[in-house]
């Protein structure tokens, strides 16, 4: 990933939720969603963040965009003048710098709105960002929806008479509306039929090559992700434990965490029955996380150094390719390679 | 092979339903669900009908009788029924059937405008300050629990007592007393809307919180609105009468249902032998259940109608 | 009625099953018919509203009631007796409700949902237990629902059995809805995308605890998904649906790596495959499922597929034997299958 132009820079980012009880709501302890994680995104590229349920990896994806209020740490975006920290903008810049980013939510059934027609839910958007006109904003759509090989007529029909594939091209159409530079899927094709899924997939390479896009994209499914990722993030428990290239992941996976969620997937190919690392137990609860390595109670290779020490997110070069892992017992196999 | 135990109506229905559906003359109708299942609801209809005939027949009062609700003839106090007075006159010789009419109008405006009125307040406060969250809508919050905490009728009786009789003050304190169910329904179908992936999105956009309560969210709640605007009504329209019976109502001289029924209450001669003079408040305490009743059919037809866990 | 056959424990034939509402008649089930073994799993497989959950819930009659069992048998094999016609007892009546949980039992996708918060999970369980088995003390009932939770590797059985749904987590309910779907020892189990509301490394835990259940208990188990890869990995035979029609059906080895209905080898071609990397090329079936009231005439799949004739536009295919256990509902068996898969 040499000579690639970074466009987005996460640093140190925490997003963490007050919990309240009581009468007078008084915090008595925090969900420490996403805690402490620094990443780069790089122009260009698809970033697979990937991990289970409540490891933070959507709260990520809501920080960047300021959706959630952010506790700590920096995001800095690179705008056409210079450097900015996202978290640092004025309510009036970062309306603007959302052109910017955007987001493809999960759920096609509540990502359009039941009363408006596609017109009606996609037009406040353009309206906001300069387009007055109304033939004009109708053009666009127009378009929008061709792009996302619907045809234009289906501009003026209700969410309802629309299915989940299409509903999810529609809620891309949206993201597109405004020229962003980067879009965050948030588990886009988790919801769809397994024929549909190829179909948004494809499509969501070809917009990528044609509008000259850079992805985050979020999904607990592996398969997915080594499909389309060029980089992949591996989160647990708010935290990264592995980032690399996509190949490299598959290729020499180092976090004993990563290796387990490999062998966990079910893979369709009845001739590679494979051996599999069984997980014990359950993801810890994300408002007390074990002390130590978040991942010690549950790893098969735990040592006595993981129960108290957490390891950092370290960078390892492997055959020139950089290879992040948070573990204590990664280094062995690097030294070796 | 046909399951040959039982032969219920329903199955039968499903036989004729399946034959239809094979032969192709089955299709999705055009007309939404919820006018279908409105139009096929019988109650709803007749109290649809009931509330025009009703209506027309108050605000078109001077086209059914050529009498003044106010006219006062002493020479003719307490007529029975005839072809001159439809419905007799009473003690002050005013004729019965002129004031029904000229009454329902205060009364279907009071009822009506205080719904109105009350839906305005509750539904923008439920909308704007349920969405934007925070210390101003725990506030709105706990003064409208403060409102649904106090018996309705105490409060209104005392609010009386302290601003006045007069037709505005009684719609004034409708609304003030009308506004906060209006509003925790409001809230809750906002509060419920505000996690949907849709509005997320407009806030990605940098939409305004104030574009997205007013102008995304609002259309979604105008059923329950509306279903809640016809069943105030009807309440309305009853506790105008309650408490003009009670003598804390309308001012005395303006004609209202409650005021006419109001009556019995009253009048000497006549509170000794109200069945004999049946005529001055029977007719109209018919009038108002059939409206309330009517009203009720009404809003009970557009909640099923509107409701999707209900099956047809 | 056909008479039983080997170690089949329940067959289903010809199954048609309609869904009345919104006065229209949706027709779900379009004649479906497989056996299901001891000591096997078989997997239906197919997207959503192809009839894959309507199936499971026709067998042990829990269909709503706007729909009804228009044509067909269910019939279910006990030890040593004649079969018992499931489609022809009362909807709900004493003979139904003694089978469920007994002999047959179901797990659904939400573990939330199908268990009730108010009550603990032993209560539950021995609920279910003294349905089936009377006259037992408490102590032994207690006694059979800790081992029941122990059994599934639930820990901490004892503690566990007394707390509330909401105490546990996710995977420890779906272990303790089959602790509850397995305490009465049923020879069969219907489980309704198990673990589709999952973490993948808990869902591993729950399917090592299925083919734990299959081989030591010889539990047949009915397993209803919509993912390709839990079908390769669990299944013994597989059904693969499509909007109400079994389309192809066979032992997983034999649909996996000889799939003959195009709409299995589609399947098998549009989704991705963890190893295959990037460069593995997705091929999407087009189109997508027509609306259950404007279904094609003849083939359901025809729309989609790449070799339909006039024919299939037509009919509807009948089963095609290939051999034994193997069988396809296409006009078009092979036909392109050199450069398939």
């Amino acid at each position: 990933m040499e000579n690639k132009e970074v466009l987005l820079r996460v640093r140190n980012v925490k997003t963490y939720f007050p919990i309240r009880k009581g009468v007078i709501k008084r915090t008595v302890g925090y969900v420490r969603a996403v805690d402490d994680i620094s990443l780069d995104v790089y122009r260009g590229e698809t970033l697979g963040l990937v991990g289970e349920s409540g490891c933070g990896k959507t709260t990520l994806g809501k920080s960047i965009l300021q959706l959630v209020p952010v506790t700590d740490g920096s995001m800095e975006y690179r705008f056409q003048d210079g450097w900015k920290d996202l978290r640092k903008l004025s309510r009036k810049e970062m309306d603007n710098a959302r052109q910017k980013i955007q987001i493809v939510f999960q759920d096609p059934y509540s990502s359009l709105n039941p009363a408006f027609t596609i017109y009606g839910s996609l037009e406040d958007p353009l309206i906001k960002f300069g387009m007055k006109n109304r033939q004009e904003r109708i053009e666009r759509i127009a378009r929008l929806l061709e792009d996302v090989n619907l045809p234009r007529e289906y501009m003026t029909r209700y969410p309802n008479e629309f299915s989940g594939g299409q509903r999810q091209r529609i809620g891309i159409a949206r993201a597109l509306s405004v020229d962003p530079e980067l879009i965050i899927c948030d588990e886009a094709v988790s919801a769809l039929d397994v024929s549909i899924q190829a179909q948004v997939l494809k499509l969501l390479n070809k917009l990528k090559d044609e509008h000259g896009l850079t992805y985050i994209f979020i999904t607990h499914d592996l398969s997915v992700v080594e499909y389309l990722a060029d980089r992949i993030a591996v989160m647990y428990l708010g935290r990264i434990v592995e980032l690399t290239t996509s190949d490299e992941l598959f290729g020499n996976t180092l976090h004993p965490y990563t290796q387990a969620l490999i062998s966990a997937i079910p893979v369709a190919d009845v001739r590679k029955k494979k051996k599999r690392v069984p997980l014990q137990g359950d993801v810890p609860s994300p408002a007390k996380p074990p002390e130590g390595c978040t991942f010690h109670p549950r790893c098969p290779r735990c040592t006595e150094r993981c129960r108290k020490e957490r390891p950092e997110l370290r960078e390892y070069t492997v055959n020139g390719i950089s290879h992040f892992v948070a573990c204590h017992l990664a280094v062995a196999p690097v030294a070796d390679g | 092979m046909k399951n040959n135990i039982r032969q219920t109506a329903l199955d039968r229905k499903m036989d004729r339903i399946r034959a239809l559906e094979e032969s192709g003359r089955l299709s999705t109708r055009l007309t939404s669900r919820t006018a279908r299942k409105l139009l096929s609801n019988k109650l709803a209809v007749l109290g649809a009908a009931l509330f025009l005939v009703i209506c027309i027949l108050c605000f078109a009062a001077p086209l059914f009788t050529r009498w003044q609700p106010g006219a006062i003839s002493l020479r003719e106090r307490m007529v029975q029924p005839s072809g001159e007075h439809l419905f007799g006159t009473d003690q002050m010789g005013r004729d019965v059937w002129a004031r029904i009419l000229y009454g329902g109008r205060i009364s279907i405006v009071v009822g009506l405008g205080s719904a109105l009125g009350a839906a305005v307040i509750g539904v923008t406060l439920g909308m704007f300050v349920g969405y934007k969250g925070g210390w101003a809508d725990r506030l709105v919050l706990k003064i409208s629990d403060v409102f649904l905490s106090f018996p309705q009728m105490v409060l209104i009786i005392i609010m009386v007592a302290l601003v006045g009789q007069s037709l505005r003050n009684m719609i004034l304190i409708f609304i003030l007393t009308g506004w906060p169910s209006m509003y925790r329904m409001a809230r809750s179908k906002v509060l419920s809307l505000k996690e949907a992936e849709f509005v997320q999105a407009l806030t990605a956009f940098g939409i305004s919180p104030m574009k997205i309560a007013f102008k995304h969210l609002l259309p979604n709640t105008v059923g329950p609105i509306v279903v809640n605007i016809t069943l105030s009504t009807a309440m309305f329209i009853l506790q105008e009468a309650s408490l003009s019976v009670l003598g804390y109502g309308v001012p005395q001289e303006i004609a209202t249902w409650g005021n006419i029924i109001n009556v019995i209450t009253n009048a000497g001669s006549i509170r000794y032998d109200w069945l004999g003079y049946w005529w001055m408040w029977l007719p109209c305490a018919a009038v108002l259940v059939l409206f309330v009743l009517a009203i009720n059919f009404i809003g009970d037809g557009l909640r099923d109608a509107s409701d999707p866990t209900q099956i047809g | 009625m056909s008479e039983r056959t080997g170690d089949v424990v329940l067959s289903v034939k010809d199954l048609h099953v309609s869904f009345y509402t919104n006065r229209r008649c949706n027709r779900v089930l379009r004649g479906v018919s497989f056996d299901i073994r001891r000591g096997r799993t078989l997997c239906i497989v197919g997207e959503s509203g192809c009839g894959k959950s309507v199936t499971a819930n026709a067998i042990l009659r829990l269909l709503p009631e706007l729909s009804r069992i228009e044509q067909g048998s269910v019939t279910y094999w006990r030890e040593g007796e004649k079969g018992i016609r499931l489609d022809q007892l009362k909807k709900n009546g004493r003979e139904v409700r003694a089978l469920r949980g007994k002999d047959i039992a179901i797990i659904f996708q939400d573990p939330m949902t199908a268990l009730n918060p108010v009550y603990t999970v032993g209560k539950q369980i021995r609920e279910m237990i003294r349905q089936h088995k009377r006259g037992m003390r408490r102590k032994e009932l207690r006694h059979e629902s800790v081992q029941a939770l122990a059994a599934m590797g639930i820990p901490a059985a004892e503690i566990r059995d007394g707390e509330y749904p909401h105490q546990f987590s996710g995977g420890m309910r779906q272990r303790a809805m089959i602790a509850m779907a397995m305490s009465c020892d049923p020879k069969i189990l219907l489980a309704d995308e198990p673990t589709t509301a999952l973490d993948v490394t808990i869902s591993a835990q729950i399917f090592e605890l299925m083919n734990a259940l299959k081989r030591e208990h010889g539990t047949a188990i009915v397993m209803i998904t919509h993912n390709m890869g839990v079908v390769a990995e669990m299944a013994d035979d597989v059904a693969v649906m499509y909007m109400g029609n079994i389309v192809e059906y066979g032992s997983v080895e034999e649909v996996f790596v000889h799939p003959v209905h195009p709409y299995t080898r589609a399947l098998l071609r549009s989704i991705p495959v963890l190893g295959k990397g990037k460069d593995q090329q997705l091929e999407p079936i087009r189109g997508m499922t027509p609306d259950p009231f404007h279904r094609p005439k003849g083939c359901q799949f025809c729309p989609r597929c790449d070799f339909a004739t006039e024919r299939c536009e037509k009919e509807m295919p009948q089963e095609e034997w290939l051999s034994s256990g193997h069988y396809a509902r296409c006009f078009h068996i092979g036909e392109g299958s050199v450069n398939g898969k």
